[in-house]
């Protein structure tokens, strides 16, 4: 019963789609207003449709009816409640589900927030955000079983038997039976870190789609200024972080959960995400010199593009099974479809673009290499070359067995030595990016704002050179690099801190030469009142100290595998703090939970002499689903983490096997993790609203433009 | 201070200590004791499990990769090199479990485009750069007073003084 | 407070250059070929590439050396068995299901060895030791030997152990079994082939 009527609500929901869509098409063009409000209305329908679409599937997970396909699929009668609702998202038609809903919601609010500020605009807004939802939904409707019997009669049977397997990827689907247990999720998807991980990473994408419809709207009513670029910029913002969010919270969970002491093994899914955020943060970028001189239009356009694209693009990559992925859902008839939605969004997008390059006139040009702009055009460039690489890698194997018949392996290696040192071009772009003024640079100037970063850089580079004790850290084990390149590589680091600190000193004691507040007011209304800038500024040191991170853990990671009987000690040597001894005392066993059973090895630690503490890695093993897992333990500091894993264990723990590893500098990416974020939150923050005056900015052209601050 | 310095000494003789240890290791070639797991380790990091994705040889737990990790130890112990014993498994299981592409023929292409790639998008950033500052120079810049501005702050303050004056 | 839309006052002599129509299609031609070019790739890609799509083709040349009882040094490969029936088992030491059918396919192999039926056994990813000892557990005698470079696995485009093909005297595979096999289904599948009758070489 609940679930047919779930099922109704998301068929009116995509059919109350595929007519919004049309009927803002068809009002804009026929300037018909009464077409437009309906297909407004229809937007706000269709939200309200499927959030009780949500909560009726909610209801059959929680409530275990087994009837339905998916709550088969994805919950078993031993599950916790909490994971049950959470399951919505661990499959593939309830994710569907759950994305659409996202997209309905976020366009909902498009609609609503621009109706005011940008009328123009929401009839081709609500085209493009709801032809996308509209395919969405249609994935998981049941739609795409009607092209069966026709494909049959064409002489297609394979298309028309993935087209008629569609029938059953409803989040809604009732089974003619019902089974006795469900199957339950992947104990890995039990993590917290596992559940905030999708939902994060789809409020990211979805929200990217707002972007591009307003980009699209622009394009195509020909309103090509800055309406768009300030209409946007929040969304964009809030996108980014948190597809930023998802990033960080994945790597966080590989981390802590997967028990081979790393968070980033550029998997195919892994850069499925990436991609967009890369071309995201390019975007970001670029649209602030679009918007202080009116440059760059046909690149911002081009950008946003392909970050919408890279998202469709993304789902059809992790949905479709043509990469092969530990993340990846089972192949079905997704992947075609996806493909041809992809398809069609890049060269609609494509045309529509060429058709309207007259509108996309640059009110200026580059006036200097040594420029903002310049720095920026060269930051664009760097994060497309990432993409480009991450792309390259991800689609190779695909490319390889097609043209050479042997799918190709593209591991970390070739990321990592690729992608390195143009990530490491970029923290040095960041660094110089602040003190790069508008249109042209005065050398004297420029001069005197490089000094103390100039002499801190220095300072740390010469003094690893020079001091024999730190010059291990000079030198990145595994590679040829050696001390040059690697401690210019720190002093780099520096170099951008104190540029950081300098501009938030700068701004400081210019505020209070001219306001005349004391050091601290005057430095929180400094944030206060540009929040994008410092907000920016914190997320670029939140990027130096994940850098910072990085280096540490991927240069000078040690690690050691020993068979331990009780009693016996293995040891391990830290590059920075020294050596621990862990001593196994022994084995227990224990219930974790209902279907859960944990065996955990006792581990005493000391280093040097000094008892630091107790660990405890495990193994937990699930019931039902007969599978073991590992659960790490970890010794937090600031220096390092100290992690170890059960391996193994024979006769009951008479003898275990135990893999350590040493992670040097791995909480830095996690504090610069929080910076980061924090910064962006920041940056988004709406500035008070009794303060909020109308900027007044003259841009070199003469001409005048109006913005909100 | 010298907290620090005593570790970063002890480290430093550790790692010499280390390395004196693998030179004569790599010297004296076929040693008959058995490698550590973390020899064996250090070889099976290079080598990627085909029946998981994305797994290197030393972290999977799978039955196959237990075996060749023990195969691993075997040749080590036979002192081959780590290059060898990479080639002998790319011959013996395929060109799939190393985690690169090898360098031949089709599979260069993994490296030579994105760094073609790299070195156009560089290049083109380069003459566009170039050929727009070119066009700017020939340009008039008007004069505005505080033209390279030293701060946002003060500059919009100084336009909205401008804008309340002008009304 | 409504914004209204602004129009553009762009100084005349300073816009960038219009975008030629002529430049404008080359570029637009491009960039379409490009997207062409990648998404073609990527939708080949999709193709489903199981070994059941090898039912009823011709079968992929293989060889193996064996490394088993009497035939143990012996090549063994499709070219020389042309004209007799082939049973190619890809088989792995730690699959559990190939354990469970290893039996049947042994007894099988002396019931039809007499009647000019070949089982080959193919041996995916283990070492030599770890397939020897598999061999020894369930005494196998026909010829089993390494896939050397996993070639065999990837040009009969398996997806995972065990996978049997049936292969005729023409050499057409005639069945392909992915799992293990049962007896009955493997009697009747070896009578139909003893059965069918061969065409004109």
């Amino acid at each position: 019963m609940a679930a047919d009527l779930g099922y109704v609500a998301l068929l009116l929901a995509f059919v109350l789609s595929v007519f919004a869509a049309l009927a803002a098409w068809w009002g804009e063009r026929r300037r018909t207003i009464e077409l437009v409000f309906s297909a407004r209305n229809s937007v706000l329908a269709v939200a309200g449709l499927l959030t009780l679409a949500v909560l009726i599937e909610l209801f059959l997970l929680l409530s275990g009816d087994f009837r339905v396909m998916y709550v088969a699929q994805v919950t078993n009668r031993a599950m916790p409640a909490f994971f049950k609702l959470t399951a919505l998202w661990g499959g593939q038609a309830g994710s569907l589900l759950f994305w659409s809903w996202l997209m309905a919601l976020f366009a909902a609010a498009a609609v609503l927030g621009g109706w005011q500020r940008t009328r123009l605009l929401i009839p081709k807004v609500i085209v493009v955000t709801q032809l996308t939802l509209a395919f969405f939904l249609s994935l998981i409707s049941g739609i795409w079983a009607l092209l069966a019997s026709p494909l049959e009669a064409l002489g297609m049977p394979a298309s028309a038997a993935l087209m008629s397997e569609m029938e059953t990827l409803t989040p809604f689907y009732q089974l003619k039976f019902t089974p006795v247990d469900g199957n339950g999720l992947n104990p890995l998807l039990r993590h917290w870190g596992m559940i905030i991980h999708p939902p994060l990473l789809y409020l990211g994408f979805v929200g990217f789609v707002i972007p591009f419809a307003f980009a699209v709207a622009a394009l195509s009513t020909r309103q090509t200024g800055d309406l768009w670029i300030r209409v946007i910029r929040r969304w964009t913002l809030v996108a980014w972080l948190f597809l930023s969010m998802g990033l960080l919270v994945g790597m966080w969970w590989a981390y802590g959960v997967l028990g081979w002491g790393g968070y980033w093994g550029w998997d195919p899914v892994e850069n499925a995400a990436l991609m967009p955020w890369l071309t995201g943060t390019a975007f970001l970028h670029s649209v602030i010199i679009q918007e202080r001189r009116g440059m760059f239009k046909v690149w911002n356009m081009v950008l946003i593009m392909v970050t919408y694209g890279l998202v469709i693009f993304g789902t059809f990559l992790t949905r479709s099974g043509v990469v092969s992925s530990v993340h990846a859902f089972a192949q079905s008839g997704v992947g075609p479809l996806f493909l041809g939605f992809v398809a069609a969004t890049f060269v609609a997008s494509v045309l529509l673009l060429f058709t309207r390059l007259d509108s996309l006139r640059s009110e200026n040009a580059l006036d200097s290499w040594v420029s903002r702009e310049a720095v920026f055009l060269l930051n664009n460039v760097l994060f497309l070359a990432i993409f480009f690489v991450t792309f390259w890698g991800t689609i190779f194997p695909v490319i390889s067995e097609l043209l050479a018949g042997q799918k190709a392996i593209v591991g970390p290696p070739f990321f990592n030595q690729v992608n390195g040192p143009l990530f490491g071009l970029l923290v040095l772009t960041m660094g110089i990016a602040p003190l790069m003024p508008w249109r042209r640079a005065s050398p004297g100037k420029l001069a005197r704002l490089l000094v103390w970063p100039v002499l801190a850089g220095l300072a740390t580079t010469l003094g690893l050179l020079a001091v024999p004790t730190l010059r291990q850290f000079a030198i990145l084990p595994g590679t040829s690099l050696r001390i040059v390149p690697v401690t210019a590589f720190y002093g780099l680091l520096v170099f951008t801190l104190v540029v950081i600190g300098q501009e938030f000193w700068r701004g400081t004691r210019t505020r209070r030469r001219a306001v005349g507040e004391a050091y601290w007011t005057a430095l929180v209304n400094l944030v206060r009142y540009n929040r994008r800038r410092y907000g920016g500024y914190l997320v670029h040191l939140g990027v130096v100290l994940i850098a910072l991170g990085v280096i540490g853990t991927q240069f000078f990671k040690v690690e050691t595998q020993r068979n331990l009987a009780r009693g016996e000690s293995f040891t391990i040597t830290s590059p920075l703090t020294g050596t621990y001894t862990v001593t196994y005392e022994g084995l227990s066993a224990s219930i974790v939970a209902e279907d859960v059973r944990r065996t955990a090895a006792v581990l005493k630690i000391t280093r040097e002499g000094q008892f630091v503490g107790l660990l405890q890695p495990g193994q937990d093993f699930f019931i039902a689903q007969e599978q073991a897992m590992t659960t790490p333990a970890m010794h937090h500091s600031l220096a390092e983490d100290l992690y170890i894993i059960l391996a193994g264990w024979e006769d009951g723990g008479v003898t275990a096997t135990f893999k350590a590893y040493v992670e040097p500098l791995i909480n830095w990416l996690w504090i610069g993790g929080l910076v980061f974020i924090l910064g962006t939150a920041m940056a988004v923050w709406p500035t008070p609203v009794e303060e909020r005056r109308i900027a007044v900015a003259t841009s070199a052209s003469g001409r005048v433009v109006t913005a909100r601050s | 201070m010298s907290e620090v310095l005593r570790t970063a000494l002890r480290c430093l003789a550790f790692s010499s200590f280390v390395l004196v240890l693998a030179l004569a290791w790599d010297v004296s070639g076929a040693l008959a004791q058995t490698p550590s797991p973390d020899e064996i380790n250090r070889v099976a990091k290079m080598l990627s499990c085909p029946t998981c994705a994305g797994i290197n040889v030393a972290d999977c737990p799978t039955e196959t990769c237990a075996q060749w990790r023990a195969k691993i130890g075997e040749l080590l112990a036979e002192g081959k090199t780590d290059q060898e014993i990479l080639e002998y498994f790319a011959a013996r299981y395929g060109d799939h479990v190393l985690q690169v592409p090898p360098t031949r023929g089709f599979f260069l292409g993994v490296w030579i485009v994105p760094i073609l790639a790299i070195l156009a998008g560089l290049g083109t950033f380069g003459y566009l750069v170039h050929r727009w500052t070119q066009r700017s120079v020939v340009r008039e810049i008007p004069a505005v007073p505080g033209d390279i501005v030293e701060d946002e702050y003060v500059r919009r303050v100084e336009q909205e003084l401008q804008l309340w004056q002008k009304k | 407070m409504a914004e209204e839309v602004r129009e553009e006052t762009s100084p005349p002599s300073q816009v960038a250059k219009a975008h030629p129509a002529g430049q404008r299609l080359i570029w637009l031609i491009v960039v379409l070929a490009l997207l062409g070019t990648l998404l073609g790739l990527l939708a080949l890609g999709l193709q489903p590439r199981t070994s059941a799509t090898l039912q009823g083709k011709p079968a992929p040349p293989f060889e193996i050396t064996a490394i088993n009882g009497e035939f143990a040094g012996q090549k063994f490969s499709l070219a020389d068995l042309r004209g007799h029936i082939v049973v190619l088992n890809i088989w792995a030491s730690w699959c559990v299901e190939c354990a469970r059918e290893a039996t049947v396919l042994e007894q099988a192999w002396r019931t039809y060895r007499s009647r000019d039926v070949w089982f080959i056994g193919v041996d995916y990813l283990d070492t030599d030791t770890a397939g020897l000892a598999y061999l020894k557990r369930f005494n196998i005698t026909y010829p089993n030997g390494p896939d050397i470079g996993s070639r065999i696995y990837q040009a009969y485009r398996a997806t995972g152990v065990p996978e049997t093909f049936f292969i005729d005297r023409d050499g057409i595979v005639q069945h392909v079994q992915i799992g293990p096999i049962g007896q009955t289904q493997l009697d009747a599948l070896l009578n139909r082939l003893l059965n069918q009758r061969r065409s004109q070489p």
